[in-house]
């Protein structure tokens, strides 16, 4: 165990507010959204020594936390980049090209050796099904959804990122060719 | 087709906007005090008339499901909305989170009453944060509106709190679920005992899916009647059907149960791209569903019935559309791996079963397999079913075994030397 | 009593068992790998599908309960497919390595294979490679063998208290890991060995020592606490390869401490093998006659008053008779056992137990009768280090719930959740008064128990802490007709047994403390120490004659004029009593080292040396003897006995605090002395408790 961790101030408020979804008796119910607060504190993923403190704060055992963090494939155990980049694998994605689309995502985030690009800035990652399936190629960059997803879209979003232009959140609602 | 009026989600795609005021305009809450004071027994009543099934896959009697719970059971009872939507081809929830939450905690309320719970979680997958937004301002909405809360209309008591996931399929499992409310792995439960007896903290627990959930007010808005009298017989009311893949303009889109599949594609989403004759298969109700090749397609309804018929199942009414540019050994892979990837380890055929699965299937499609493979595959699948504590690696076996069916000899061919 | 049909065969068995428990208690086998009789089930290997009336599907026997007219049948084609897919889907991964694995030849996965499963997979892919992992001295982990069964996750968590093993990861990259801390911190680890149905968790201590089928079996009882666990002695010729638990529900149900485990490194360690004595200061090799002529010669100069024997650890019945008969035969009366030999301390610690007074030192609510108790007071203990079987028993009992404990002494970490009232003697006061918070809850008990740990015996106040838990035992109806919640819990079994021997003076003015005073006043010159290494060596003055008759050399046998070796436990039947009374024997599992005798045999012999006939030849001529006087031992029954009520002092000075006396578990006496494994386990564990 190495660095220190502990919550913010801001954190420990809504800890106390997620604590308050849950019977009093049922702490463990909180470690899920302890873990994933603790995770975007921690800027995008989890250490030994976050994991232990959310088992401290919530006075459960270690162990129970990480089987947890262990188990959700949500919860990144190695260090990500400030955007990380999240393509969908699955079979609609895949079928439209979804893995050489996170190859060349690998590609032009410089991280094809590496889990995170050596600006510190992208982290490219395959997920299971994102739930987007009508708008594949689905991407997801941190908690926002990019769709309908090309080689060339991802190539500008990227090059947006890198140039500190924010992420924008753009949701593309496909409507019923009978819809007005 | 569908007439608009007897549409359930009248604002699917959000074009009206997202607000209490929306939705109250569109119908939502018009009649919600009326309904509770029908009283449970009514409520339970009507839904069981309507025959709603559920929406998340399993279909199984939604009325049946709530007249489990015992009301005599002094233990507090659990609403939970099972919004962890992750079957692959499968997208209808979120539209219902985003432009329609307020079905949702409508739903919420009237189903809790009729239970008598008195918290609803809503668990939603980790990945749909933004989604959610809505979601919860609709919560806060509500009980700003006096809908939620302490004695709201002075009839209930009731909490709805959203619980994210954070990546895991198998939490869609209704008692994997329930683990990972409390905590834990998601690791399915075995049953019995059944979550109307023991579900969440060891109490009376109702676990339905999102959609079915946002049915039931419009149900008792306009009636049972009126909601069976939509699609088809053994198949009742509407269904959101998620169309993806290769089609002209793949959506979401609420239809009568029943519609024939070439309609439901060429009216909705302008269908196959490069025209019927390109159409391969389809996947109709997610990845576990069989895969139907395109010459039974013609005639195929979107039912239950219909979908037996061919050998397949309605499932989620998510609708894979793959056309010929398509290779069935990749998709059938990365169903295969899909499945493997989202076991929760616990069973040992299905923790061992798909992972030599993948094997296997990576050996056929780098051509190191033998022919035999292909039937040591078969066989794997057949000697697992039906062995394990939840339905994950029967989906599988149902996936692989629909891709067998109809592609057995084409992958052996391939193999040939 | 519900009715049930196995295999076409009508049986009535108890309420709410599983059909495996039921076929179990049946003797019809179910193979199995997650399930264990003793953890809670949680249906996941799918070994154990039996065929049930009314299900399309197989159903887990481990985590199906039986009802009213249930047909199971376990033997079915359908069943046997389903055995040998499990078995199949579990080789796929597994390394196969059983010739060069400590499990071969009783290994689970084995066996069943050999039962039912394939003798040739079609299944040939690559198989899951997993990181070495290490979890501490004790246990050495092969995880590649891993079934996933997650016993020893759920031992751990349950039985041991230990939340330190979890399965990390997802679906078949599942493994069983420890987080952040790196060595299983629990008293009870090693049980993990067996507890594992394959050859993923081993004993590191046996590691390629031998494989089963070469071993020597005994079932016999460990001594090294005063639990007296039943275990089973594996040895090839000389030496003892390993130790394990043998089931006995009434004592040690499945487990064993891992002191009691992990001694066999020590047990041919530093041992006396050949008679020694002192020429001009120097301990020089003997031989038997020679030694026993020397103790002879120095007799005759002493008179029976001048000679004193003292019992310590490990020592049974039958010699304590022997000793006790001898010293009587010589005139002498100077005989004590009842002091503390496993402290750190030096110099005798005498707990004056009254021999005759049963129920005031035995654990009278015996280990079983733990589980009705629903209160409990510990005094003056730390149950864990002190006996962590029954500590185990203690938390069994916490987690079924309506428990309540608390403690008075020293704070421990015993895997449960209890009342830390404090150390303080005047707490005793309090609740026996009423006024402490706790006694509510004693009188509400139905079933109150108490627990004295020796460590309430020791120091100036020990009477005062003993009349006052009596006192309490009294007034919150401990004692009651099928009841008895009053307890101590004595950590030596040798010096239970010397008390059940009767090794102690009729003169209740001696003890082991007068005996050693009266040896610096020089009015005791001989002294005859079995296994008795903590009296202060230093201060004893130099020409006493100290005759140290004992396995292994210490101080003991360091300050000894005359050196007597005499057999380990292990390698001489004899008869010991645990803590709750209960009379067990042990059997010889190898043979002697060196020269050594048996212990009893040492004295018979001797006394053709002094002239004294004791009138036996033969074990059972000492038994005969011993059962004559002590009818106990002639049916080896135990009945718990009530403490006498009478004189009980009512003059307390609260003063002082309560402690407890055993502060490291893993070295207690002279044989977990000289285990480097034991004093690994010391080196990692002990200083956090310090």
């Amino acid at each position: 165990m190495s660095a220190e961790f502990s919550f913010s101030e801001e954190n420990k408020k809504l800890a106390q507010d997620i604590l308050k979804k849950y019977p009093e008796s049922k702490r463990f119910s909180a470690i899920m959204p302890l873990l994933t607060m603790a995770q975007n504190q921690n800027g995008g993923f989890l250490t030994e020594e976050v994991i232990d403190h959310v088992a401290k704060y919530l006075g459960v055992a270690t162990m129970s936390v990480a089987e947890v963090a262990n188990f959700y494939s949500m919860y990144n155990l190695n260090p990500v980049g400030k955007y990380l980049i999240q393509t969908c694998n699955s079979v609609v994605c895949c079928m439209k090209g979804s893995d050489e689309l996170h190859k060349y995502a690998k590609e032009i985030t410089g991280t094809l050796n590496s889990n995170v690009s050596a600006d510190g800035l992208f982290s490219v990652k395959k997920v299971e099904c994102l739930g987007a399936c009508s708008n594949a190629i689905a991407v997801k960059i941190n908690d926002t959804f990019v769709e309908e997803v090309t080689k060339e879209s991802l190539a500008k979003q990227v090059a947006d990122l890198k140039n500190g232009l924010p992420l924008e959140e753009k949701f593309i609602v496909r409507k019923s060719l009978l819809e007005e | 087709m569908l007439e608009k009026i007897d549409r359930v989600f009248n604002n699917l795609y959000g074009t009206k906007g997202v607000s209490f005021e929306v939705a109250k305009s569109l119908g939502d809450f018009s009649n919600l005090k009326e309904t509770l004071e029908k009283g449970a027994d009514y409520i339970i009543n009507e839904v069981k008339n309507s025959q709603l099934k559920g929406r998340g896959g399993a279909g199984f009697p939604t009325g049946m499901k709530w007249s489990f719970i015992n009301k005599k059971d002094p233990r507090p009872k659990y609403l939970v909305i099972n919004g962890d939507e992750g079957e692959p081809g499968t997208c209808k929830d979120r539209e219902i989170i985003r432009h329609e939450p307020y079905k949702i905690v409508e739903g919420a309320i009237i189903t809790s009453y009729a239970i008598e719970a008195k918290t609803c979680y809503i668990y939603i997958r980790g990945e749909f944060i933004q989604e959610t937004r809505n979601l919860q301002k609709a919560i806060d909405e509500a009980y700003a509106n006096g809908l939620l809360g302490k004695n709201c209309l002075g009839m209930y008591d009731l909490d709805i709190y959203i619980h994210f996931g954070a990546g895991a399929y198998i939490c869609g499992e209704e008692t994997a679920l329930l683990e990972s409310l409390e905590g834990r792995k998601g690791f399915p439960r075995i049953k019995p005992p059944f979550p109307a007896v023991s579900g969440l903290y060891a109490n009376p627990t109702v676990i339905n899916n999102i959609e079915t959930i946002a049915v039931v007010p419009t149900i008792l808005r306009r009636g049972a009647d009126w909601y069976k009298s939509m699609g088809v017989a053994e198949a009742a009311g509407t269904k959101l059907f998620c169309i993806s893949g290769f089609v002209n303009n793949p959506c979401v889109v609420e239809e009568r149960l029943g519609i024939s599949f070439k309609e439901l594609i060429e009216t909705h989403c302008g269908g196959v791209i490069g025209g019927w004759d390109n159409l391969l298969a389809v996947i109709p109700g997610g990845s576990s569903t069989p895969i139907i090749p395109a010459h039974l397609c013609e005639r195929l309804t979107m039912d239950f019935e219909g979908m037996k018929a061919v050998g397949s199942s309605l499932g989620t009414g998510a609708v894979i559309v793959f056309n010929k540019s398509v290779e069935i050994l990749k998709a059938m892979k990365n169903i295969v791996s899909f499945y493997n990837h989202e076991s929760c380890g616990q069973c040992t055929p299905c923790r061992e079963g798909s992972a030599a699965a993948v094997k296997i299937m990576n050996n056929i499609i780098n051509k190191e397999a033998k022919p035999s493979d292909v039937d040591l595959l078969e066989r794997i699948m057949d000697d697992t079913f039906g062995t394990t504590i939840c339905a994950l690696n029967d989906a599988t076996v149902f996936a692989v075994r629909g891709f067998l069916k109809h592609y057995k000899e084409d992958i052996k061919q391939s193999l040939q030397i | 009593m519900p009715k049930i049909v196995i295999n076409g065969s009508e049986h009535e068995v108890a309420e709410g068992l599983t059909i495996i428990q039921a076929c179990d208690s049946l003797g019809v086998s179910i193979p199995r790998f997650c399930y264990h009789d003793k953890l809670p089930s949680v249906g996941s290997c799918r070994m154990c599908m039996v065929e049930i009336s009314g299900s399309r599907k197989l159903v887990p026997s481990c985590a199906t309960t039986i009802s009213e007219g249930m047909e199971v049948k376990t033997e079915t084609p359908e069943i046997h497919k389903a055995r040998k897919m499990v078995l199949e889907m579990l080789l796929i991964n597994h390394p196969l390595d059983c010739p060069i694995c400590d499990k071969g030849g009783e290994c689970d996965l084995q066996d069943q294979t050999y039962r039912y499963g394939l003798d040739k997979s079609a299944i040939n892919v690559v198989k899951r490679a997993v990181e070495e992992k290490d979890f501490g001295p004790l246990i050495t982990p092969y995880m590649t063998r891993c079934i996933h069964c997650t016993r020893c996750i759920r031992f751990a968590t349950e039985i041991a208290g230990i939340q330190e093993l979890g399965a990390l990861g997802r679906g078949d990259h599942t493994e069983i890991s420890m987080y952040i801390s790196k060595s299983l911190s629990s008293e009870l680890s090693g049980n993990l060995a067996e507890v594992c149905p394959v050859g993923a968790l081993t004993n590191s201590s046996y590691a390629f020592k031998a494989r089963p089928w070469e071993l020597i079996s005994t079932e016999t009882i460990d001594v090294l606490d005063a639990v007296g666990s039943n275990i089973k002695v594996d040895a090839t010729g000389l030496a003892v390869l390993r130790i394990m638990p043998k089931i006995n529900d009434s004592i040690n149900e499945s487990w064993i401490g891992d002191k009691s485990r992990y001694i066999v490194d020590a047990l041919r360690i530093q041992r006396l093998d050949i008679p020694m004595i002192r020429i001009n200061g120097k301990l020089v090799k003997s031989s038997w006659n020679e030694a026993m002529r020397t103790i002879a010669d120095k007799l005759k100069s002493l008179q029976g008053s001048e000679i004193a024997s003292l019992m310590g650890d490990f020592v049974d019945i039958e010699t304590a008779f022997i000793t006790k008969k001898l010293f009587n035969a010589l005139g002498s009366d100077n005989i004590d056992c009842r002091f503390i030999t496993n402290s750190a301390e030096n110099n005798v610690i005498d707990v004056n137990f009254d021999v005759e007074d049963r129920g005031s030192y035995l654990f009278n609510t015996t280990i079983a009768g733990i589980e009705e108790a629903d209160s409990c007071l510990i005094v003056g203990s730390n149950p864990r280090f002190e006996a962590p079987i029954l500590n185990a028993r203690l938390r069994k009992r916490y987690l079924r719930g309506g428990f309540e404990m608390a403690v008075i002494g020293e704070k421990y970490d015993g895997n449960y959740k209890y009342d830390y009232l404090g150390s303080n003697i005047s707490l005793l006061q309090d609740i026996l008064n009423g006024k402490h918070p706790f006694a509510e809850k004693l009188k509400s008990s139905k079933k109150p128990m108490l627990v004295l740990g020796i460590g309430a015996f020791v120091g100036n106040n020990s009477s005062d802490i003993v009349s006052l838990a009596k006192e309490i035992a009294i007034k919150y109806n401990m004692i009651q007709d099928n009841w008895n919640g009053y307890n101590v819990l004595n950590t030596s079994a040798g010096m239970l047994s010397s008390m059940e021997a009767g090794f102690v003076s009729k003169d209740k003015k001696i003890n082991a403390d007068s005996i050693v005073s009266a040896t610096k006043a020089k009015n005791i010159k001989l002294l005859w120490l079995n296994n008795v290494d903590n009296i202060d060596f230093d201060s004893l003055p130099k020409d006493i004659f100290v005759v140290y008759q004992g396995h292994h050399g210490d101080k003991g046998a360091a300050r000894a004029d005359v050196i007597l070796p005499s057999n380990l436990w292990l390698e001489q039947d004899g008869t010991y009593v645990n803590i709750e009374g209960r009379l067990q024997r042990s059997y010889q599992a190898v043979p002697t080292v060196g020269e050594s005798k048996k212990s009893w045999k040492i004295i018979r012999k001797f006394a053709e040396y002094v002239g004294v006939d004791l009138k036996m030849e033969t074990l059972e001529d000492l038994r005969k003897q011993i059962s004559e006087v002590n009818p106990r031992f002639a049916s080896m029954n135990f009945a718990v006995a009530e403490f006498k009520k009478d004189n009980l002092s009512m003059n307390f000075s609260l003063n002082g605090d309560v402690k407890s006396l055993i502060t490291n578990y893993y070295i207690t006496d002279i044989i977990s002395k000289n285990s480097v494994k034991m004093a690994e386990c010391t080196k990692l564990f002990v200083k956090k408790t310090a």
